[in-house]
């Protein structure tokens, strides 16, 4: 079909007096053959995208460049299939970052445009890949505690099957059996009945809930959509997604020497202390006295970098609530909690201020210097650094340590839980502290394996209260991930994306780069080391695009040939114009809006450096670096987004295996007798965006020093 | 060596703060803010967030010979800035009501005096005690025709009474103000060479007789005011009775009322009654009625009573002066005149033992603390008093 193109400019937002919009519309008509071009002042509002969307369908538009605000500021336009729209940060990148009216805001304007009309040309019709088949709807839950029930009652509710699959002979988890439980509802000032046994008993109600209990799992093969599950017993079953709610287990207490555990029976963890709650039984495991006062250790091996560094996140609370309980069946009793300071995450400082009340509760911060065992076996604990200003002996009856807990994906490697088929491992990749979330800020559930949800306390140290939410979150992920992988669509983070890439095989050396650096595992190999996808597992981050040396992988919509295409439209200014050009590939999830943050507090950067997205650094691949520099561009500058143990990257490994290949770039550019300043590679993250006009600024002033590109205008 | 300090909480310590006032203190958390804004609380040496320590983990040996308790004048400045809604102020002022009850001698007298079983006895006692000294005497004379307060209970009969009273209780409190400096100087190493005790008695007095600590309180700068008037009042109308006492004796009473010693004992007693309405509707207004408590209003009702009816007393006499007493006035006139004579006679009998005594206590503790080079506050040079500080 004939391309048919139309270029919209948006005058508005001081874009029409930063730039000669006359000069950008003659080179989108002559020099870009556009059949429609429209300036408007406000696309952004109803009339400037009907004008849109009646020229796409009255002049048979099917490629279309609109030249306004950002994408991520301008509205979604529903072109219908088969047309390809680009969206150009004119206002951002042009109009707000450079200085109105000169010649070099224009270039780069003209440039945009020439960019943006060489992508639209080149992209084709991605076609819905993988073809839709029989997906499997249903959803395994793997842990019947709080978050596991929560989640599995919450899909329930909206039409799911689920199954729930708990290793006990109960459902309930921890707070099976308390006395209290912290409250999960407002007022949030008193210890309540927990509120697993109704919810087990709603699952095991529900019609649409198979619970199978005392099982664990024994292997899990397939992928998103399409797993097959086998439990111990032998069960089996499809799932289209997991929830992974297997919670966290008690740091090993025996570790905890130093705060006398170990030394006599009488300290106890917070464990044991539950039970004696529970039955309101209060007595020395030593000698059954009775117990008529109680200190609390806080801190028991949490935030404690020889133990873990991390906070538990609920210990405080629940010490409190079991000074609560001690002290509320024996009015004569005394309780000490000794603590490093009191956390008591969302609304439970309600809880802390009721239960403080007590006349009987003491409260001090403090560091435990020993527990020892003294007269009439009563157990003195030593405290230095107290809000008394003195080092203090506190003697009690009982001990009880406020053991911290450790997610049960730390342990996976010896205990496996999900079992799974994955060439990257049986389980979840462990990350800081061996929590299996993957982005923490912006996608909380997700973990590293597409379609695989983390929930409650395995994802990260939390409060019943907060373990709901977050069960109902990852329910909601679950379904989501269901429906969209039914639609052959990308799940996350490029949701509803139906690009896929496609592998030209016939050129395939079978070197593996790309399915060993996949970081999803959805490129497995054949017996010859050729990549066989697993469709649904793929993010779409096109890792395998920028690890192939043959340059076979590639999207319709974004391909070696695509981006090649943008940078030579790029006009190259003579030496003599001394004028510089720079080529910037950045990453689309965090350099693009650092970029826009810029143009919004009106951030001036140098005019000679060009930017084209990337859906991640990794997916850079390197001839597209040889092309910028033979064209005669005098300098690369790539902005990665942060990894490490804190890492942003979307999609884990993209922007490490960047500034991995930028390193083998760097030997190649002294080989052609380039200096490898030349080529330069950035990690920023979004709070980074005043360190970017320096960047440029430095990397300028460089190219400067070493001079024009030679190969210019050869 | 580490040395360290075996606590052992005094629940029954805790308890009784609790209820004289101070029961928001077990929610203190120890941020130290009411450290912080306190104008009257030294950089160095701050308050009151130790002694919020000290009272939630019941440590009452350290707060009863704590001067910084007493160094306190309840401007409430903690209060209001208080994140927690606990009420540093009411804390204290319960500690120092439950200092005078623990250093009372007898210290039962201590803990039953402001006890609600316990005051209509200590009531009813005085007036029956005043009634029979009054009969013993040949009182108890009453005639229709002219008031003759003399014949109704003869002024020898008070001067014994009273004379006696006062020498009593005065030494149940020397006893018991040796006692508190005593927890004083215990918790505090010797003062320092070249300390001077008569240095530090003077800078009390200066204190006491011009309150410009007491004015650099942001909250309740007024109660500074008003506690001027009652303690002037109250000075005033004491000096006045002692003086003319042995003139009614010698029949030189009553005084015209524009001499010197009438005027000055009228101002008195209208400062008095001024700065005790004051103070009640004062407490009433800033939603005090919770925490207050009967140790406080006890005190001040009596004085209240005291003043009132010694002014109406006078009135009565003015109005009934020159001619014979209208019918009914004689009852009014006896009856007011037999309970400001208990109201006189309470306010004697119970000095060391209610809120009374805490011009002892708090006198003692301001020497104390010049002589032991506690340092005080008091504002901050480089910070004026604010005016209307905002409340959060």
């Amino acid at each position: 079909m004939e391309d048919r193109l139309g270029v919209y400019i948006c005058s508005g937002c001081g874009i029409g007096e930063a730039v000669d919009l006359e000069k950008v519309e003659a080179a989108a008509v002559k020099e870009c053959g556009a059949t429609v071009c429209r300036r408007h002042e406000t696309l952004c509002g109803s009339e400037g995208t009907d004008c849109v969307l009646g020229d796409i369908a009255h002049e048979s538009l099917n490629r279309v460049v609109i030249a306004a605000c950002s994408p991520r500021h301008g509205p979604d336009l529903p072109v219908p299939d088969g047309v390809f729209l680009e969206r150009l940060p004119f206002r951002e990148h042009a109009a707000w970052s450079h200085e109105p009216g000169h010649e070099d805001t224009e270039d780069l304007a003209v440039d945009m445009v020439r960019m943006a009309v060489a992508k639209v040309r080149k992209t084709e019709e991605p076609g819905r890949h993988p073809e839709p088949e029989a997906f499997s709807k249903a959803v395994l839950v793997v842990g019947g505690g709080l978050a596991g029930l929560t989640a599995a009652l919450s899909l329930a509710d909206l039409g799911t099957e689920t199954v729930v699959v708990e290793k006990e002979e109960d459902l309930g988890g921890w707070g099976r059996g308390l006395a209290a439980d912290l409250p999960v509802e407002p007022p949030f000032d008193e210890p309540t009945h927990s509120p697993v046994p109704s919810l087990g008993a709603a699952v095991e109600r529900h019609d649409n809930v198979t619970v199978h209990k005392g099982r664990t799992i024994r292997s899990i093969t397939g992928s998103p959509g399409d797993f097959d599950v086998t439990l111990s017993g032998g069960e089996t079953f499809r799932a289209g997604a997991i929830v992974l709610a297997t919670g966290a287990v008690p740091y090993d207490a025996s570790k905890l020497g130093a705060l006398g555990y170990g030394k006599t029976p009488d300290v106890v963890t917070a464990r044991q202390f539950e039970a004696m709650a529970a039955l309101k039984s209060y007595t020395r495991p030593s000698d059954n006295g009775s117990v008529r006062s109680v200190t609390f250790l806080q801190c028991a091996g949490s935030r404690d970098p020889d133990h873990l560094p991390y906070c538990s996140a609920d210990c405080c609370a629940r010490s409190l609530k079991q000074a609560h309980l001690f002290l509320k069946d024996d009015p004569g009793a005394t309780a000490y909690i000794v603590y490093q300071d009191i956390r008591m995450p969302g609304r439970l400082e309600h809880l802390y201020e009721a239960v403080q009340d007590h006349s009987g509760l003491f409260l001090t911060r403090g560091d435990v210097a020993a527990v020892d065992e003294v007269d009439r076996g009563r157990l003195r604990v030593a405290v230095e650094n107290t809000f008394l200003g003195e080092a203090i002996h506190i003697e009690s009856d009982l001990v009880v340590l406020a053991v911290g807990m450790v997610p049960t994906t730390a342990g996976a490697e010896e205990n496996p839980i999900l079992n799974l088929g994955y060439r990257l491992g049986t389980d979840l990749p462990e990350t800081k502290y061996g929590f299996p979330d993957s982005e923490f800020i912006c996608f909380p559930y997700e973990t590293r394996r597409t379609a695989i949800l983390a929930a409650g306390m395995v994802r990260r140290p939390m409060t019943p209260s907060e373990a709901i939410f977050d069960a109902r979150g990852a329910a909601l992920k679950a379904y989501q991930a269901l429906h969209l992988i039914d639609q052959g669509m990308a799940v996350h983070p490029r949701s509803m994306d139906v690009s896929f890439p496609d592998f030209h095989l016939s050129r395939c050396t079978q070197c593996k780069r790309c399915t060993e650096e996949c970081p999803f595992g959805a490129l497995d190999e054949d017996e010859k080391g050729t990549p066989w996808p697993n469709p649904t597992r793929c993010r779409r981050c096109g890792i395998c695009m920028g690890s192939c040396p043959e340059r076979i992988v590639s999207f319709k919509d974004y391909s070696v040939p695509i981006v090649s295409a943008m940078i030579k439209a790029i006009e190259i200014p003579g030496e003599e114009e001394g004028k510089p050009r720079v080529l910037s590939l950045i990453c689309e999830n965090d350099a693009y809006p650092v970029l826009d943050i810029l143009g919004l507090y009106r951030i001036r950067y140098s005019p000679h450096i060009r930017f084209v997205p990337v859906r991640c650094l990794g997916s850079v691949n390197v001839v597209w670096i040889n092309d910028a520099l033979a064209t005669g561009f005098d300098g690369v500058l790539l902005f990665a987004c942060k990894h490490g143990d804190d890492y942003q990257c979307h999609y884990i490994h993209g922007s490490e295996l960047a500034v991995k290949r930028m390193e083998n770039v760097s030997e190649k550019l002294e080989q052609l007798v380039l200096e490898s300043e030349r080529v330069q590679i950035h990690e920023i993250e979004m709070t980074d965006y005043e360190k970017i006009p320096g960047i440029i600024d430095a990397f300028m002033k460089t190219l400067k020093k070493i001079g024009a590109n030679p190969f210019k205008g050869l | 060596m580490t040395e360290y300090t075996k606590v052992k909480p005094d629940l029954d310590f805790i308890r009784s703060i609790r209820g004289l006032g101070g029961d928001s203190l077990k929610k203190c958390f120890q941020c130290a803010t009411c450290s912080v804004v306190c104008k009257l609380s030294p950089d160095d040496a701050p308050f009151p967030r130790k002694e919020m320590f000290w009272t939630q983990w019941g440590m009452s040996d350290r707060l009863a010979g704590d001067c910084h308790v007493w160094l306190c004048h309840h401007c409430e400045d903690c209060t209001v800035h208080c994140p927690r809604g606990v009420r540093p102020g009411d804390v204290l002022a319960g500690i120092r009501a439950w200092s005078i009850q623990y250093f009372a001698f007898p210290r039962v007298l201590g803990r039953t005096a402001s006890d609600s079983r316990f005051i209509p006895i200590y009531l009813a006692a005085g007036a029956v005690v005043l009634w029979a000294v009054a009969a013993y005497f040949g009182g108890m004379g009453v005639s229709a025709e002219k008031i003759h307060y003399d014949r109704f209970v003869p002024h020898l009969a008070l001067y014994l009474l009273f004379g006696g009273g006062f020498g009593l209780m005065g030494l149940s409190m020397v006893l018991s103000g040796r006692r508190f400096w005593r927890a004083l100087s215990a918790g505090t190493p010797p003062p320092p060479a070249g300390a001077s005790t008569r240095k530090s008695v003077l800078g009390a007095v200066k204190e006491v007789l011009f309150h410009s600590r007491f004015r650099f309180c942001v909250e309740a700068r007024a109660r500074s005011v008003s506690h001027l008037l009652v303690f002037y009042g109250f000075a005033g109308l004491f000096v006045v009775t002692s003086v003319v006492a042995p003139l009614a004796w010698m029949g030189l009473y009553p005084l015209s009322l524009w001499h010197p010693l009438k005027i000055l004992g009228n101002v008195s007693g209208v400062a008095l009654c001024v700065g005790i309405v004051w103070m009640m509707v004062d407490r009433v207004r800033q939603d005090r009625g919770r925490d207050s408590v009967l140790f406080d209003w006890f005190f001040l009702i009596l004085l209240l009573i005291l003043g009132a009816t010694g002014m109406a007393l006078m009135v009565l006499r003015l109005i009934t002066e020159p001619d014979p007493v209208p019918a009914g006035y004689a009852a009014l006139a006896y009856g007011l005149y037999f309970v400001h004579l208990v109201a006189v006679f309470e306010v004697i009998l119970l000095l060391p033992f209610t809120k009374f005594a805490h011009m002892v206590y708090r006198f003692l503790a301001m020497v104390h603390a010049a002589r032991a080079g506690i340092p005080v506050g008091g504002g901050r040079a480089d910070e004026p008093p604010r005016k209307g500080a905002g409340s959060s």
